[in-house]
């Protein structure tokens, strides 16, 4: 067994010893409850009882006992990288501005339209860049160390908790009476690896409005049939894979409400609050970004052979 | 011995007034080179020049920033030859061109860190002093 394998066998052991866990139909209205309780979206802690309640959809039960996407990841992160992440005063800066994923809609019908779904976004970035990449917005890119080793690469849940494990996220607690929130301390923040996600999507979603898309969700693009190939070519420009996940008629109400082809989303024509324009997509360096992603697929063999070397030589 | 006051030595080289005493390269393309000649009349005083008179003769001021970068990363050696810690927390990079200079002059570490340039990546990379924590701006 490996070192990090026995650090995340103990680390969930040691949890376990310390909390009882219950899975719950459901949370409770937490107002009704005369104790405290951190209120997270898939698991609650009540650390006066010593317990932790998770709900169905919200664990995974691993060889380790059942565990969140969260945990897996924090775990993970502990044993790769202990140490808090460095950056200059102008980088913190240039990072800490608000990010969030492109959105754009303009409702249409398109008599041919096509559905490009740009794969695993968030880990297929990571894959080329590393989770401690090193990403000074226009400035440099420099790339970190390849999660390979994450255990459960096939949980999408407990991978992208990778990237969100960086952002400073406040914890909700219920005390008894009231909410309160405030920021734990956290090793991980990542702020970097956010950005570069984030403006990676931003660059492509770019890409697909020249491409006359009418619609971006974050790394869904719905666009006319006969541009899509060209929108997958830019993708695969990136270091990046797409393909075509529906097409037929397009029908584009809003966000999260369109039906194209036989796939529809489950919101379609029911909720008209998510109808009519959105437009969220910023403007980045695209080439800078597409450069980098690109140099680091094609150069990813030779640098693991460097640090191997490097480790070999270390050895002898 | 002439006393002469033409101060082009190419013209007095002939006469003997200028005793040729070696050239001095800075890189591999010549770009940066100098003949040194010492005046027939000068004292027999030995001439060593340090570093910095050389320069000052060749009209390079390493105090500025443009020049010393563009000779710290022309001169940066091969990688591969140096035996470069790709496991070191020390270590960065890679870097092209453009961010290696952009890095340098955010941090201030222009002449602090070692550079070193891999021509199989065809990036640049940094060893950065163990010091570092103390140097990097928080």
């Amino acid at each position: 067994m490996s070192e990090l394998s026995d650090y995340m066998r103990s680390a969930a052991l040691e949890r376990q010893e310390k909390t009882l866990t219950k899975v719950v139909d459901f949370f409770p209205p937490f107002t009704t409850m005369n104790e405290r309780i951190y209120l997270g979206v898939n698991s609650w802690s009540l650390p006066d009882r010593h317990e932790r309640w998770v709900r169905p959809g919200g664990y995974y039960v691993t060889e380790n006992g059942i565990q969140t996407a969260g945990e897996i990841a924090r775990d993970y992160l502990d044993f790769k990288f202990p140490k808090r992440l460095r950056a200059t005063r102008a980088q913190k800066d240039a990072l800490n501005i608000h990010r969030s994923a492109p959105l754009y809609v303009e409702p249409t019908i398109l008599e041919d339209a096509a559905y490009v779904d740009l794969k695993s976004a968030f880990w297929s970035i990571m894959q080329l860049v590393g989770w401690n990449v090193d990403y000074h917005p226009s400035k440099w890119i420099l790339r970190g160390t390849i999660p390979h080793d994450f255990p459960y690469p096939d949980n999408k849940a407990a991978r992208n908790s990778l990237v969100s494990c960086g952002l400073p996220t406040p914890l909700r607690m219920w005390t008894g009476k009231k909410v309160t929130r405030r920021f734990a301390t956290n090793i991980h923040i990542n702020m970097g690896l956010w950005a570069l996600i984030m403006d990676t999507l931003h660059a492509i979603a770019s890409h697909a409005r020249e491409l006359d898309a009418c619609y971006v969700h974050t790394d869904g693009y719905i666009l006319p049939r006969w541009n899509a190939e060209d929108l997958i070519d830019k993708i695969a420009s990136y270091g990046l894979h797409a393909s075509i996940k529906a097409r037929g008629v397009g029908t584009i109400i809003g966000m999260g409400n369109w039906k194209v082809g036989d796939n529809i989303t489950k919101n379609y024509m029911k909720q008209w609050s998510l109808m009519g324009g959105v437009d969220y997509i910023y403007q980045v360096q695209r080439e800078q970004i597409r450069d980098k992603l690109m140099d680091c697929k094609e150069n990813y063999h030779t640098l693991i052979a460097r640090r191997v070397s490097s480790s070999v030589r270390e050895y002898k | 011995m002439s006393d002469h006051t033409d101060t082009n030595p190419d013209d007095n080289e002939e006469d003997g007034s200028y005793e040729f005493l070696g050239r001095v390269e800075l890189d591999d393309q010549g770009n940066y080179q100098a003949e040194v000649f010492k005046s027939v009349d000068a004292d027999d005083e030995p001439f060593h020049p340090d570093f910095d008179q050389v320069a000052e003769l060749m009209g390079l001021d390493f105090h500025d920033e443009d020049v010393l970068i563009d000779a710290l990363t022309y001169r940066a050696p091969d990688i591969s030859q140096t035996g470069f810690d790709f496991n070191s927390p020390n270590g960065r990079g890679g870097y092209n061109q453009d961010e290696l200079i952009r890095f340098l002059r955010e941090t201030g570490w222009l002449g602090v860190v070692d550079i070193f340039f891999d021509e199989g990546l065809t990036e640049y990379f940094i060893m950065l002093p163990d010091n570092s924590d103390q140097l990097r701006t928080p």
